[in-house]
């Protein structure tokens, strides 16, 4: 079964009430959102010629991946191909053998991952790397570290300010949840979670860092159609509402074309598509790179 | 998946400093404060041999916490805790008997001196992890015993040092073990109140992250090699709080009193109280002191039952409860007394029905 995107719509039209507006005011007290002529225009991440090998393998061989603003960029590849180790380099854990990335005209290709993090390149994992021993809620609070603005002397002191401070972590932090439909999960220690809700908190924890940009690797992988249609309502509703630029890896091809603006093809290490959905699913390259055997029928269910 | 009791039913956060609590419903409120209340009474009905176990109780809830901190909230391992509380004792020893200092103001010192070894000692662990910097970290022992040992001049070297008391203050006669008592026991609950605080704050959400998930914390934008040094820099703060107030009440010092072995039985019934909670630190410590001194009582029935032998008898007979004790632990509830703690409060609040 493949998600349907008039079943998401649909869920979206019914939402009451959609939260993320405290987090959406917390952001644009730091930045405007991109106005709309900004939207596609302007480049705000680029990784240029990356190269990265383990041992002989080349996971990636002079990989450019540019992502503009207001876009949601698809990475697609068959298993290997380098789409993790790519947002790895630019996330700042894994060092690139040649290449640099910019973020916002600034060379970050050296900078540490806490740095680039509190910089506004939140992600996700593809192995969910939660806090296991915090409930959904602490977990959130704690993505929201770099934002609080209070020193250790402070908080162990628990002076007023301290706790004022605290509560509108907090705030932005239910804020979150709400947005989530995590309400009755929100003190469940994460460990306790089904796999789905662990992805989704996951979601928000890199939520509350701020994004200027969001990566994301796998967001729907082993989700049954329902977790997956939710986290597609999610990523939509980010992308519109905060105008979040997104990278996000994805092997369910349905939902990439339905919802990216564009699409980038790994194979081996190698960049060997980027375009438009459309002009992707016709590329007979990628066809038979990525979509192997079952290519035909995928391609003509996509077309 | 599991009911969600971390309270009482009934009870619900109306804002949002209500979910922030440390005690969430007024009869927890009420006896905690019966329960301070209780131990300050102490002071006035026990006799000074209690009292002095009551010091003990205190200066190691400390002291545990402190270790807590660095293990049980960030999973840093030290296997040079019982030096750092050492190291507090003769930071008031020496500023006081060198430079004249009093008590007080000597007592901040016996934090921050043994905070910056801490800190210094804590920069492996920005590298290494697990058992490799459990070695790394005896280093910090050996270091602090052998500086103690041969900075003569100073320290005394084996002789050990004289500590004083602080000097009467409104009346109260700080050489008397029951004002003595009551100066420790509003340090610890001081201390235990901060490591409360710390624990629900920032600094101890960003600990939790780098133990449950370095990696990640670092991609989430925590400093964790700035996060584990601070971790051993309180952690080794709260050592060496203990040890000024341990070191107070003996008003004397030995560096013979800091082994390898106590820093051990420090991590082992660490373990035994419970990892990753304040209370399990204290439980920890408490228990360990106890089986001290119930190993000391028994020293003169071993005497009299195996005579000149006891003194071996009776060293060897508290390493053999200590190990029994963290086995049987380790082996009932791996996750220590706190977590059997927890059991028991959410079997009553889910009375009568079990699920
Ligand atoms: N730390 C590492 N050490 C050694 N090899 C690595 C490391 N990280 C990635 N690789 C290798 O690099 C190649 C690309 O891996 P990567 O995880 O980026 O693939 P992927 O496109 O994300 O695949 P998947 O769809 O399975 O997630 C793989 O062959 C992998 O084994
Ligand atoms: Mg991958």
């Amino acid at each position: 079964m493949a998600v349907d995107i008039r079943n998401v719509a649909k869920k979206r039209e019914q939402r009451y009430s959609y939260g993320l507006t405290l987090l959406r005011e917390s952001i644009e007290k730091d930045r405007d959102l991109p106005t709309e002529d900004e939207i596609f225009k302007k480049v705000i991440l680029k990784a240029e010629d990356i190269t990265i090998s383990f041992g002989g393998l080349n996971a990636l061989s002079d990989v450019t991946l540019e992502l503009r603003e207001g876009e949601l960029l698809a990475i697609i590849g068959p298993n290997g191909a380098g789409k993790t180790t790519l947002l790895n380099v630019i996330s700042g854990f894994y060092r690139a053998q040649k290449g640099e990335v910019y973020f916002q005209d600034q060379k970050i290709t050296h900078f540490s991952s806490h740095r680039i993090a509190a910089m506004g390149i939140c992600r996700t994992f593809q192995n969910i790397a939660l806090y296991t021993g915090l409930s959904v809620i602490d977990n959130i609070i704690a993505g929201r570290h770099p934002h609080i603005n209070y020193n250790f002397l402070n908080g162990m002191l628990y002076f007023p300010w301290a706790r004022r401070e605290e509560a509108r972590q907090r705030q932005i932090a239910e804020d979150i949840v709400d947005f989530l439909e995590m309400e009755q999960v929100r003190n469940t220690t994460v460990g306790m979670l089904s796999y789905g809700l662990r992805k989704r908190a996951e979601l928000g924890r890199a939520l509350a860092l701020e994004p200027r940009i969001l990566l994301l690797d796998e967001p729907m992988a082993g989700m049954n159609l329902d977790e997956k249609e939710d986290i597609a309502r999610f990523i939509i509703d980010i992308h519109e509402f905060l105008r979040i630029p997104i990278v996000m890896i994805e092997h369910d091809m349905g939902v990439v074309m339905d919802i990216a603006d564009r699409i980038v093809v790994l194979d081996f290490g190698v960049k060997i598509g980027d375009g438009l959905p459309e002009e992707i699913g016709k590329d007979p390259k990628v066809v038979s790179a990525y979509l192997g055997a079952t290519g035909e029928r995928v391609a003509w269910k996509i077309s | 998946m599991a009911l969600n009791v971390d309270r009482p039913c009934g009870t619900f956060d109306r804002n949002y400093y209500q979910a922030m609590e440390i005690f969430r419903t007024p009869l927890r409120k009420f006896l905690m404060v019966a329960f301070i209340v209780v131990m300050y009474v102490f002071a006035f009905i026990l006799d000074d041999y209690l009292l002095s176990i009551l010091i003990v109780f205190c200066a190691f809830s400390v002291g545990m916490t402190g270790l807590q901190i660095i293990t049980g909230y960030a999973g840093q391992i030290s296997l040079g805790h019982a030096a750092f509380m050492g190291v507090g004792m003769y930071t008031v020893a020496i500023f006081q008997e060198h430079l004249g200092f009093n008590f007080w103001m000597a007592l901040p010192l016996a934090g921050l001196i043994p905070m910056l070894i801490g800190m210094l000692f804590g920069i492996p662990a920005v590298r290494i992890k697990g058992l490799y910097l459990a070695f790394a970290s005896l280093a910090a022992h050996f270091v602090i015993v052998y500086t103690i040992n041969n900075w003569r001049s100073v320290t005394n070297g084996t002789d050990g040092m004289y500590l004083h008391r602080p000097a009467p203050l409104l009346g109260i006669d700080f050489l008397i073990d029951q004002y003595y008592y009551i100066l420790v026991l509003t340090v610890t609950i001081v201390m235990i109140y901060f490591a409360k605080n710390l624990t629900r704050t920032k600094l101890g959400r960003a600990f939790v992250a780098v133990r449950d998930n370095d990696i990640a914390a670092e991609v989430m934008g925590i400093n964790i090699a700035h996060t584990k040094v601070l971790a051993f820099g309180i952690g080794c703060f709260y050592a060496g709080i203990a040890g000024a107030i341990g070191g107070g009440y003996y008003e004397y010092v030995n560096v013979e009193w800091f082994t390898l072995t106590d820093s051990i039985w420090y991590l082992g019934f660490l373990v035994v109280g419970g990892l990753g909670s304040i209370f399990g630190a204290i439980a920890g410590a408490v228990v360990w002191k106890t089986l001290d001194e119930l190993s000391t009582l028994m020293t003169p029935l071993a005497e009299a039952l195996l005579g000149g032998m006891a003194f071996y008898a009776s060293a060897a007979f508290s390493l053999v409860i200590y190990s029994l004790i963290v086995i049987v632990v380790l082996v009932l509830e791996p996750r220590g007394i706190n977590h059997r703690w927890q059991i028991i409060k959410r079997s009553y609040r889910l009375h009568p029905f079990p699920y």
